[in-house]
């Protein structure tokens, strides 16, 4: 089925060196448009510094990374934004001081047309694009918990655990990628909210982004089992398997990788 | 008929508060005893604890204020028009008042680099006096007006704050501290010994604020009574810092308000804004460049008022009184770091008779603060764009 739809993003040898550790050791792989890609492998792997990577938070020391043909190795991150790859990150990232309407609308913002003149002076435009905001806000927000909806304005720091992880990926949706990478989304959940929180995922993609392509880091079997298209598993920085879940876990290495010779 | 009721009652409530506040204020300004004073203080403070223990009080009294936005800003206005007439007979009052405004400047300055942007500037009293001394010298040495002063004096702070573009976008809260300070040190110690900038001396006899050929030094006579030649600064200094505070509570209320909130190195995260595409270097360039504007405006007005401008009024000292009144006041909020600039201002001036203990006094209420009460007098409030969201809907509540 992802055979047939166009190859979205490629990673072609990238390689990441920190003194005399490989971190990422010469990994290949793609995600084709639409694909949820799992992203396995024991805790130091190289699964979040692939993601640096590929957010040009590191510059890699060898390879490169295309999407949609188009290189974007050596770009900043808010470059790669720009072109269409978005992320959460392991730790809360999101502003504790900030409203809920807030930390989506820095998803936003680059997208925003007012500058100093409206703000300051002809404030009718900002209003306009203030209120386009909040409707899109609240579309994405809907999606995970109707709750929050009512809850826009009040502080981040006073939301639960579960929603603020919704509202960290609410955010990194509402920058309108093409490609989506959540780094460990259902960390500290129970499985039940862990199941809810990927129907949330598959639910919006459904309703808004039907080309999102996803790369998911997870440690739950049972989500990369249930959501995902393909995998690929690392250890030590290198890739060690890559297929469908049902032919990965079969991978001898990566099963001694998990649980020891 | 009871919204006519409830409507009088918003009213008569803000005009009570409004107006005690303002004799507070006026009877603190010109009591000379110091225990009257203390006693002032006292009575205030446990009138503000009052005020937050009791909910029914509290509630009234906030949610008048907020239904009522433009008669409140419109009393205010008129008060402060009014405070002149009030001090008429105390012209060295005016005078502090104009200076509290000043100070108001440049702490929204401050609050836009620090506050909302995270970028700390413990240099800003270079700032000031770069604003000052560009007056000062354009004044005495090419005669340049004084009005078009104030914006050269702004423009070339913000020159001069270019040169520390690179540790503001390189280096980071400490690091950033100590080039500042380091910055301050170094301005002060050449201005003490170019003596094309005046020397130790300074720069003296800078001809005072005017207008066209209107010359500040006249008196005022309006609606019969007699105001002292200070009023005329304090009104300008009025006027040009409404203009500041209404232009600094938009940008606030803005998506460049949120940008800045979203790299804040202590309250928000840089690394998440970048990737969200958020750029970065370019929006601290721009905090920094703002802060620097309203900070050398404030200086060249100073110059302007004072009729002189000396090394020894910028020093690292007077950076830290500037940034205390953003830390007192309350991080990122306009309405916190105004009232606490005018205290910073109004407290040594009315404790004089405590003398050096100021400081100490100063050191401790500064500690005191950073551990109970963090967030400052007057904390930041969630940012709601000009919107009136009820509380029910859950804010604005104090960040």
């Amino acid at each position: 089925m992802t055979a047939n739809h166009p190859r979205l993003f490629r990673s072609e040898r990238l390689t990441k060196n920190f003194g005399g550790l490989t971190a990422v050791d010469g990994v290949d792989f793609g995600v084709s448009e639409g694909e949820v890609l799992g992203l396995i492998g024991p805790n130091g792997a190289g699964k979040t510094t692939l993601f640096n990577l590929i957010t040009g938070v590191y510059q890699p020391d060898g390879g490169r990374f295309t999407l949609r043909d188009e290189n974007l190795t050596g770009l900043m991150p808010h470059q790669i934004k720009k072109k269409g790859i978005s992320r959460t990150f392991q730790q809360s990232r999101l502003v504790l001081g900030l409203s809920v309407y807030d930390n989506l609308f820095i998803g936003m913002l680059e997208s925003f047309q007012s500058g100093f003149f409206d703000t300051l002076i002809r404030r009718s435009g900002f209003k306009n694009e203030l209120s386009k905001a909040i409707d899109r806000a609240n579309q994405l927000l809907r999606q995970f918990n109707e709750e929050l909806v009512d809850k826009g304005f009040v502080p981040v720091s006073d939301i639960s655990q579960i929603d603020r992880r919704r509202l960290e990926i609410c955010r990194a949706l509402a920058t309108e990628p093409a490609l989506l990478l959540l780094d460990e989304p259902s960390a500290g959940m129970t499985p039940e909210e862990s199941i809810e929180l990927m129907n949330d995922i598959r639910r919006v993609r459904e309703s808004y982004y039907q080309k999102l392509s996803i790369i998911l880091v997870e440690h739950d079997m049972m989500v990369i089992e249930d959501i995902t298209d393909r995998v690929v598993a690392l250890n030590f920085g290198k890739k060690i398997a890559e297929g469908t879940f049902e032919e990965v876990s079969r991978n001898e290495e990566l099963k001694e990788a998990y649980l020891g010779k | 008929m009871k919204e006519l009721k409830l409507s009088l009652q918003d009213f008569f409530l803000i005009l009570l508060c409004l107006l005690a506040c303002c004799a507070v204020f006026v009877a603190f300004l010109l009591a000379t005893n110091l225990f009257v004073l203390l006693a002032i203080i006292f009575a205030v403070t446990l009138a503000i604890y009052l005020f937050k223990r009791v909910e029914q009080v509290k509630s009234l009294i906030t949610g008048a204020f907020e239904r009522r936005g433009k008669f409140v800003t419109g009393t205010v206005i008129a008060i402060l028009f009014l405070l002149p007439f009030v001090l008429r007979s105390s012209p060295y009052w005016i005078f502090i008042l104009t200076l509290a405004l000043l100070w108001i400047m440049v702490a929204l300055g401050i609050n836009v680099q620090f506050g909302s942007a995270g970028i700390i500037n413990l240099g800003a009293a270079a700032f000031y006096g770069v604003g000052a001394y560009t007056a000062g010298m354009l004044a005495t040495r090419l005669g340049v007006p004084p009005l078009v002063n104030l914006l050269l004096g702004a423009g070339m702070s913000v020159v001069v704050g270019s040169v520390l573009f690179i540790p503001v976008l390189k280096t980071k809260s400490y690091y950033l501290a100590l080039v500042t300070i380091a910055f301050v040190m170094a301005f002060h110690t050449l201005l003490n010994n170019e003596e094309w900038l005046g020397g130790a001396q300074g720069i003296v006899n800078i001809p005072l604020m005017s207008i066209g050929g209107y010359s500040f030094l006249r008196e005022i006579n309006i609606l019969g009574f007699k105001l002292p030649s200070q009023a005329n600064f304090y009104y300008l200094a009025l006027v040009l810092g409404a203009l500041m505070v209404v232009a600094a509570s938009r940008i606030w209320n803005s998506w460049v308000g949120l940008t800045w909130n979203s790299f804040n190195e202590d309250t928000g995260d840089e690394l998440s804004a970048k990737c969200m595409g958020v750029a970065v270097n370019k929006w601290s360039m721009i905090a920094f460049t703002i802060g620097n504007f309203y900070i050398g405006l404030a200086g060249a007005f100073y110059a302007h008022m004072a009729g002189y401008i000396a090394p020894p009024d910028i020093t690292f000292y007077q950076s830290l009184l500037f940034i205390s009144a953003v830390i007192l006041g309350g991080v990122d909020s306009i309405l916190g770091v105004s009232v606490a600039a005018v205290l910073l201002v109004i407290m040594p001036e009315k404790l004089r008779a405590l003398q050096q203990y100021w400081i100490i006094l100063f050191g401790i209420i500064l500690v005191l603060m950073l551990i109970l009460r963090r967030k400052g007098l007057i904390p930041a409030r969630i940012r709601t764009y000009g919107l009136k969201i009820s509380r029910a809907l859950g804010g604005p509540p104090a960040r």
